[in-house]
């Protein structure tokens, strides 16, 4: 079981929350402009490092909000939570 | 037509009219259903330092700020649900009002005001073990005296989503969505059962 620290909530328990896969990937901004292979890898292809992880979270029995959670997926301890459109603190090296 | 249509508590097949009061005490825990009050969803105010202001003059009382903070106001009481969300509780039928007020006020903002009234219902449980019973299946410490009056939190109840306020003297608020209300009342009164589970009326 995970304690989460949503950012307006505060830490709270994994079973309020909806994990929503790899952070930061962006929506190619002309998809016309972008071959099948290239959009399938948008679509499908994630990364899913042995390491440091950073993910989507939405507080789902809570206040509802989206955010991102960096996490050492072999440890699964939680390095970093942020908002939407703010950036982690750099991992440690 | 207005007039005939008959409004009816999410609660309605238990008929807890019939099944007898009950007052708070020692060893018991009461339960009881506040229907139909009026509920508004309020959303907006992102990076616009207008809006909590326009709120604050149309209803005389300020939203809260703080995340899990309600404020209260005679009979009004306000909820943070989110950083541009809030809920608001009113008497039986002063939300439309208040809505029509609001929505005038706000028409050149992005807001929205949404009554949710009739998709949702408010039980108050009272007595000294509500918070070990709700604890059977709240992942929120709700035995920690930092959740007390003023505090709010959305959160889970067995396998519904709930909006708890804590009350004066062992009481608790529970906001619960309709389709969920028949289902939050058969746990409460299941696991509440050993602490003496009461309907009151
Ligand atoms: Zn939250």
């Amino acid at each position: 079981m995970l304690m989460i620290a949503c950012p307006w909530c505060g830490p709270r328990e994994q079973t309020e929350f909806a994990y929503g896969g790899e952070a930061h990937i962006a929506r190619p901004a002309d998809p016309d402009a972008v071959d099948d292979a290239q959009w399938a890898d948008y679509l499908f292809m994630r990364t899913n490092p042995k390491g440091c992880h950073r993910e989507q979270w939405n507080h789902a029995f809570g206040c509802r909000r989206w955010f991102n959670v960096e996490r050492d997926t072999l440890s699964y301890r939680i390095t970093s939570v942020y908002k939407p459109g703010e950036r982690p603190a750099e991992p440690a090296a | 037509m207005r007039d005939t249509v008959r409004k009816e508590s999410p609660l309605i097949r238990l008929r807890l009219d019939a099944s007898g009061a009950a007052t708070p005490g020692d060893s018991i825990l009461v339960a009881q259903e506040r229907p139909f009050l009026g509920h508004l969803n309020i959303r907006g105010g992102r990076g616009d330092a207008r809006f909590a202001a326009t709120i604050a003059r149309v209803l005389g009382m300020a939203l809260p700020i703080a995340p899990n903070t309600v404020v209260c106001d005679r009979d009004r009481v306000a909820y943070w649900l989110g950083p541009d969300e809030w809920l608001l509780v009113t008497p039986a039928g002063g939300d439309t009002v208040i809505a029509d007020s609001l929505r005038e006020a706000l028409r050149d903002a992005f807001s929205a005001v949404t009554e949710v009234g009739s998709g949702q219902t408010v039980i108050v449980l009272q007595g000294r073990y509500v918070r070990e019973l709700l604890s059977k299946e709240c992942p929120l410490d709700l035995l920690s005296p930092s959740f007390g009056p003023s505090a709010c939190a959305q959160t889970r109840l067995a396998k519904a989503s709930v909006l708890l306020r804590p009350l004066e003297a062992d009481g608790m608020e529970l906001i619960v969505r309709r389709s969920f209300a028949e289902y939050v009342w058969a746990w409460l009164s299941d696991a509440g059962a050993e602490y003496g589970f009461r309907a009151g009326t």
